[in-house]
């Protein structure tokens, strides 16, 4: 197994989930996943990594989510419910409030996003994402406290049929 | 986390985090990961043994096996079919300190194109027939007929980015004034990519002694889609040595420049107007244009009797909102879903004095049960199926198919035609026609102030189904919005009276984002009731512009 091959297959699957969490959708996760390790093997030639892991997630997070905020641009918030699969009540509702989510997270400025996604779906501590980011460990604390009210705000219940809400 | 967050937050987090990749997904992801290093080692080693070969078979098999190393994995297949879809075509120019210089727009579907160059902007409408510039120095937006010049360059760039997609072996000029006097085409391999560049040398066109202008032009390519990536631009000395090039990069984005007021001229500026507003054509294409350039909107309409004593006219007018059925309209560009709906108007809390209707009607619409009555995806038309006694469907089913841009046009011809609102600001107005004589009337007597009336009268006694006389008062300042309209139509052998005409007027306007105006309410004068109790049919629109509609809301599920 080559050095390649082995970052491959250690971090492969860390790849592709970060990019499912934020995308929800295995086409574009396939095509995420696909571009992250495009660039991390013109760095994997250029020069060393210092940690491979940290760089692979990071990567993949933000390229989600550029890809997320390109999907935005032929979405709203609030239809695109309908093609889901029916399912029992339950599921088909956490998995609409998945849906949401997603797209409510496209609506965050940019540091925002990565910072949530970071923290919630990767399990990063603030501290790591700070050192990630070149942040101070308050500067993410505040990036977190905006993002948590700017989701509270967009995923507030809304009647069936409402129209798009920022 | 869930001491974090709010439940629904953190439900939500919750979800997205127990839903497991697919594996299949995840499976072909690695391998393609995997291939990456086999891929970019065969490529080195293939371009080695290419640089000892002769030209000609080179670029040949270099073309064919670069092809099938770099096969493009299908969702990059589909991005390339996409970027062919793109209607506009977008070029930036930087000057050296790195800010933009130079913009341009072009939309060959759309004829019209922008350019920008710090504050002097400029429009061409190659449908009106109209240019529009501003010019900071004096702070005014002049608009004045299209010139042979103008139509001329927008068709040459056109000609030649055509001449591109075909691969052709000789492009013409790009500019009117100036000739070709050498062209060459060249594969550039740069940052392991593959170009194919088009150079043109081109020399102002002048009479007596040989000019001495020259330019050179060099569209840079990408042979994969046969799209320009950028454009080069460089005049040539005497001794043809380029001087300082403006490279354009481009792009090609789904929307653009809808008038010249997207491109920062402030809406308040002075206008002047050298367009003559008594051309038949003119107008004709201004409504097109204004029908064409209406945001993409959502819309219900509350549509409503007003007749009887002056105190039930008031109590109807002040209760508009209480009505059992009501109609949704969506339209994306040439997409359009026309809905009638059912109101639990009982239920609805009334507006309050003032308020923003477009949220007042967000918090009311789930009282709405809706029942689509004609789609439009941009390539089919459909409509319900129908039930026992005619009753309409849920389920839709294909009816016709259409070009592109033809799904308004398809709309407004439909059984549901009176429910968008262009059938009333801008409606096709079936003139100039061989059947109807036309004259333009610039300050009408009757009719609202401000508008220029088109009248048009049947050469003959039309069919009892067909208008004998057609006018329209079109308002040119705004974006030529139909603002009444009066249609004649009588059965055979019948008279002409007050109840011949459909008299359609339109009371109250608003703009859409993009400076386009529409009515918010439109009278159907006198045209329900009878005697005493004659009336007038009105509707009321509230229109929202939201930033995206997905193209699965006009999907026919």
């Amino acid at each position: 197994m080559t050095d390649w091959q082995r970052i491959v297959t250690d971090h492969g699957p860390a790849v592709f989930g970060a990019a499912w969490r934020v995308l929800g959708h295995a086409a574009d996760a396939e095509d995420v996943t696909q571009d992250v390790f495009l660039e991390a093997f013109r760095q994997f030639r250029a020069q060393p990594v210092r940690s491979w892991a940290a760089f692979l997630q990071r990567l993949a997070t933000c390229r989600a989510l550029d890809r997320l905020r390109r999907r935005k641009s032929h979405d709203s918030l609030t239809d695109d419910l309908a093609g889901t699969n029916p399912g029992p009540a339950d599921e088909a509702a956490g998995r609409e409030l998945a849906h949401r989510l997603r797209k409510a997270i496209a609506w965050l400025s940019p540091q925002e996003a990565e910072v949530f996604c970071l923290r919630f779906f990767e399990d990063l501590s603030n501290q790591e994402i700070a050192r990630e980011l070149g942040l101070d460990p308050g500067a993410v604390a505040v990036a977190l406290h905006k993002a948590r009210r700017r989701l509270e705000g967009l995923l507030l219940p809304q009647p069936e049929g409402l129209t798009d809400v920022r | 986390m869930s001491d974090e967050f709010p439940d629904t937050v953190d439900q939500a987090v919750r979800q997205v985090r127990a839903d497991a990749p697919p594996a299949t997904a995840l499976e072909r992801s690695l391998d393609r990961a995997n291939q990456l290093e086999r891929t970019m080692l065969l490529r080195r080693r293939f371009r080695r043994r290419v640089s000892t070969l002769a030209a000609a078979a080179v670029l040949l098999a270099a073309g064919v096996a670069g092809w099938v190393l770099l096969k493009p994995f299908d969702s990059w297949a589909q991005h390339v079919q996409e970027l062919r879809q793109k209607p506009w075509i977008h070029g930036v120019a930087k000057g050296p300190d790195g800010a933009v210089g130079r913009e341009f727009w072009f939309a060959p579907s759309q004829s019209v194109s922008a350019m920008k160059a710090g504050d002097y902007c400029a429009y061409f409408d190659e449908r009106l027939k109209i240019t529009e510039r501003y010019d900071p120095a004096t702070k005014e937006l002049v608009r004045g007929p299209q010139t042979d010049h103008d139509r001329a360059e927008s068709s040459s760039f056109a000609a030649v980015l055509r001449g591109i997609g075909k691969d052709a072996k000789q492009l013409d000029s790009p500019m009117p004034l100036w000739d070709v006097t050498d062209q060459r085409q060249r594969t550039v391999d740069e940052n392991g990519q593959r170009w194919q560049e088009y150079e043109l040398t081109l020399v102002l066109k002048a009479e007596g002694p040989p000019a001495n202008t020259r330019l050179r032009w060099t569209f840079r390519v990408n042979p994969r889609n046969r799209l320009p990536e950028e454009i080069r631009i460089e005049p040539l000395d005497g001794q043809g040595k380029p001087q300082q090039a403006l490279t354009y990069k481009l792009d090609y984005p789904a929307e653009g420049p809808k008038d010249i007021y997207a491109l920062g001229v402030p809406k308040d500026v002075k206008i002047v107007d050298t367009v003559p507003t008594g051309d038949l054509a003119r107008l004709v294409a201004g409504v097109k244009a204004g029908r064409d350039r209406l945001d993409n909107y959502r819309a219900v309409c509350f549509e409503y009797p007003v007749y009887g004593t002056e105190a039930e006219r008031t109590r109807r007018e002040s209760q508009w909102w209480r009505v059992l059925q009501v109609s949704q309209i969506t339209r994306k560009g040439d997409k359009i879903r026309i809905e009638l709906g059912i109101l639990q108007y009982d239920k609805v809390v009334a507006p309050a004095e003032g308020e923003n209707l477009v949220q007042w009607w967000r918090r009311q619409s789930y009282l709405a049960q809706f029942q689509t009555i004609f789609l439009c995806d941009g390539k089919e038309v459909y409509k319900p199926l129908e039930g026992p006694g005619g009753a309409l469907l849920p389920q839709l089913k294909s009816v016709q198919k259409v070009m592109p841009g033809q799904g308004l046009e398809m709309a407004l011809r439909s059984s549901g035609r009176q429910h968008p609102i262009e059938h009333y600001a801008y409606p096709d107005l079936m003139v100039p026609s061989e059947l109807f004589d036309t004259q333009v009337i610039e300050k009408p007597a009757d009719g609202p102030p401000g508008t220029v009336q088109i009248d048009a009268k049947a050469r003959r006694e039309m069919a009892g189904n067909a208008f004998n006389v057609m006018k329209y008062w079109i308002d040119p300042k705004r974006s030529h919005v139909v603002v009444r309209s009066a249609l004649e139509m009588h059965a055979n052998g019948q008279p002409v009276n007050r109840d011949s005409w459909v008299d359609h007027r339109m009371e109250q306007f608003e703009r859409s984002p993009n400076g386009v105006w529409y009515p918010t309410f439109v009278r159907w004068v006198n045209s329900v009731g009878v005697g005493k109790e004659r009336g007038d049919q009105c509707r009321r629109y509230i229109l929202e512009f939201p930033p995206e509609i997905s193209d699965d809301v006009f999907k026919a599920k």
